[in-house]
């Protein structure tokens, strides 16, 4: 017979194997990241690992924009995805927020149907791609059509995350002892409901920001001259320069990702401490 | 403060009636409580009175003044929820101004304001805290001084306790009572727990199936139930035929009190209301249990009515299960019960 006592399989090897799977887990997660990352700074891969160390050639490259991978700078690519993704972030926000605002708390003809459409992918984003180009051929090309088509890609995420706040906490009776105390449903939602949800907005945003900053299938798709977003960038220099310069490109991407997420959770632990 | 009246209100839910043609008044300066079994359509009326639904007959007045219609910012009623439903992206002290803000009260007097709710309430410590960092108890305090801060007319308490536990509800209680007696504002305090009901109302009003049963004082209301919803809801009482009390108590007393009783009469007798060891109804222990200051006795009679009985404990020491007790029961604590109470 199996026993769970103190001498059994499961209490000797349980916990083990399962700290032996997450290792291992994060262990193939993480190391093409960080391979990619020291060998950025590789002059040559010839064999099974990067030498030449430590250059910065590769970096120079991308982020001074030589013919060698795309055609412009890392900076302009970046900024200008930044700025897609920001946009991409607020329509978002003003969208997605009154949307998982609404599901959580009201109960209304249509509300479970709301809430698949909002929270399921719209459709991948070749196809949107694809759509946008057949139904506006003359916005297509534009930055409001990445805008748009990233905010359409995004926005599932950001009413998961802010619908996840709305339901930790007791939105109705928070919204009803504002409105009791004299505030208008405007000012009880604005000055009341909104920070309350904030970690879950927050949450969104990163999210959001973080994917539309990386989304290629509908850039590639939707994208045909100018400054390319940072996904084409990245996909020229893979595509046309080496592995080494491919890989500082990604680093670049990395560590903007990273460096992102790091300032909006600064910020939101900022508005915590304050309030403490 | 003012003086709250419920004029025939029906409120319906699709087809479903939670409150049904109930008229009501609370008096300037009381403290009402309103109790009945889950879905009995007390938070209904709490709601409707808040301004959160409107009536669908019916109205409902401030002293004089119709508000059926008025939204709850426009009505001035400080509100305390089970939960608090504290702001948790302010803190303790902005909680309470958020009110007085909203109605226009300058910096200076909204923050004295708060001040001395705080220093009230005992949580003056507490200003710069945010609410997610504090007990319950703490919590409720500042809930309640948020209520407060605005001066309302009128305060409504929609369940205040549940949550906490039995010593910290007992400190709470008697604190909760004293301040309410004192700042003298009109209240209305919803709850399922008759207990803290009676310990803290001026009035009852017991709520069944959309319907206020009886509205009394708690003592009124337990002495003397209207029907025997109330006299089941309200403690425990024993519901029995007078067939059942034939020989048993002198029934002939009772027609004096109450005449044209018949045979299908019910009579409610509270367990604490049997005198044990002496009288004529006989009874075997059938179960027994430990309550602390009391022993509950679980009897039946030779006809197999079964009773409730309460004895003291050093009196229930010496029983045990299967014992045959003598019972009596002085006839001027027998209420007649008229009803179920059935709508």
């Amino acid at each position: 017979m199996w026993s769970f006592g103190k001498g059994s399989l499961s209490a000797r090897f349980g916990r083990p194997f399962v700290k032996l799977v997450v290792v291992a887990t994060v262990v193939f997660l993480s190391l093409p990241v960080v391979l990619t990352f020291i060998s950025s700074f590789a002059a040559e891969w010839v064999g099974p690992l990067p030498s030449g160390f430590l250059t910065f050639g590769n970096w120079n490259d991308v982020i001074s924009g030589t013919d060698v991978g795309a055609d412009v700078s890392v900076g302009s690519s970046l900024l200008y995805s930044a700025g897609l993704a920001v946009g991409g972030v607020v329509i978002n926000i003003c969208v997605g927020v009154p949307i998982a605002y609404a599901v959580a708390r009201y109960d209304f003809l249509g509300r479970s149907w709301v809430n698949v459409f909002a929270i399921l992918p719209l459709a991948p984003g070749i196809i949107l791609g694809i759509a946008f180009l057949r139904a506006y051929p003359d916005l297509s090309t534009s930055g409001i059509a990445l805008v748009i088509g990233y905010s359409l890609l995004k926005s599932p995420y950001m009413v998961m995350a802010v619908q996840s706040s709305f339901q930790s906490m007791e939105l109705q009776r928070i919204e009803e002892s504002a409105r009791s105390l004299g505030a208008s449903w405007p000012r009880t939602f604005l000055t009341v409901i909104i920070p309350n949800a904030k970690e879950g907005i927050i949450a969104g945003s990163i999210i959001c920001w973080t994917l539309a900053a990386a989304e290629f299938n509908f850039s590639y798709i939707v994208y045909s001259r100018g400054t390319p977003p940072l996904s084409i960038f990245l996909y020229n220099n893979i595509t046309n320069a080496s592995f080494l310069n491919a890989a500082a490109a990604v680093s670049v991407f990395f560590l903007l990702i990273a460096l992102v997420t790091i300032a909006l959770q600064i910020v939101g632990n900022q508005a915590a401490v304050r309030r403490l | 403060m003012a003086t709250i009246t419920l004029d025939t209100i029906t409120k319906q839910f699709d087809s479903t009636t939670a409150v049904d043609d109930v008229s009501l008044t609370i008096n300037d300066g009381e403290v009402l409580g309103i109790v009945g079994p889950s879905g009995c359509g007390k938070t209904t009326i709490l709601r409707l009175i808040a301004g959160f639904e409107t009536a669908t007959e019916g109205t409902i007045r401030y002293d004089n003044e119709d508000v059926t219609h008025v939204p709850p910012e426009d009505r001035n009623v400080g509100l305390v929820f089970q939960g608090y439903a504290l702001f948790n992206n302010m803190t303790v002290r902005q909680n309470v101004t958020f009110g007085p803000k909203m109605r226009g009260v300058g910096k200076q007097e909204r923050r004295e304001r708060a001040n001395e709710l705080l220093s009230l309430l005992d949580i003056r410590e507490l200003a710069d805290r945010s609410p997610k960092t504090l007990s319950g108890g703490q919590q409720q305090r500042v809930g309640l001084a948020r209520a407060l801060a605005i001066e309302p007319r009128l305060l409504l308490l929609d369940e205040p306790m549940t949550g906490l536990d039995a010593k910290l509800k007992q400190t709470l209680r008697q604190e909760l009572g004293e301040l309410l007696e004192d700042l003298g504002v009109t209240t209305l305090y919803v709850t399922h727990d008759q207990e803290q009901a009676m310990s803290m109302c001026d009035r009852i009003a017991v709520m069944n199936d959309g319907h206020i049963e009886q509205v009394s004082s708690p003592a009124d209301i337990y002495e003397s139930p209207a029907n025997e919803f109330v006299a089941n809801f309200i403690g425990t009482s024993n519901i029995v035929s007078s067939d059942a009390l034939k020989g048993a108590v002198d029934t002939n007393a009772i027609e004096n009190l109450k005449p044209g009783l018949n045979g299908d009469t019910q009579f409610a007798i509270r367990p604490d209301d049997f005198i044990i060891g002496q009288g004529p109804l006989k009874a075997d222990i059938d179960n027994l249990f430990y309550l602390g200051e009391q022993v509950q006795l679980i009897v039946s009679t030779p006809d197999g009515t079964e009773l409730t009985v309460h004895c003291d404990r050093w009196a229930g020491n010496d029983l045990t299960v299967g014992d045959q007790i003598t019972l009596d029961v002085d006839t001027s604590r027998i209420h007649v019960v008229e009803g179920k109470g059935e709508h």
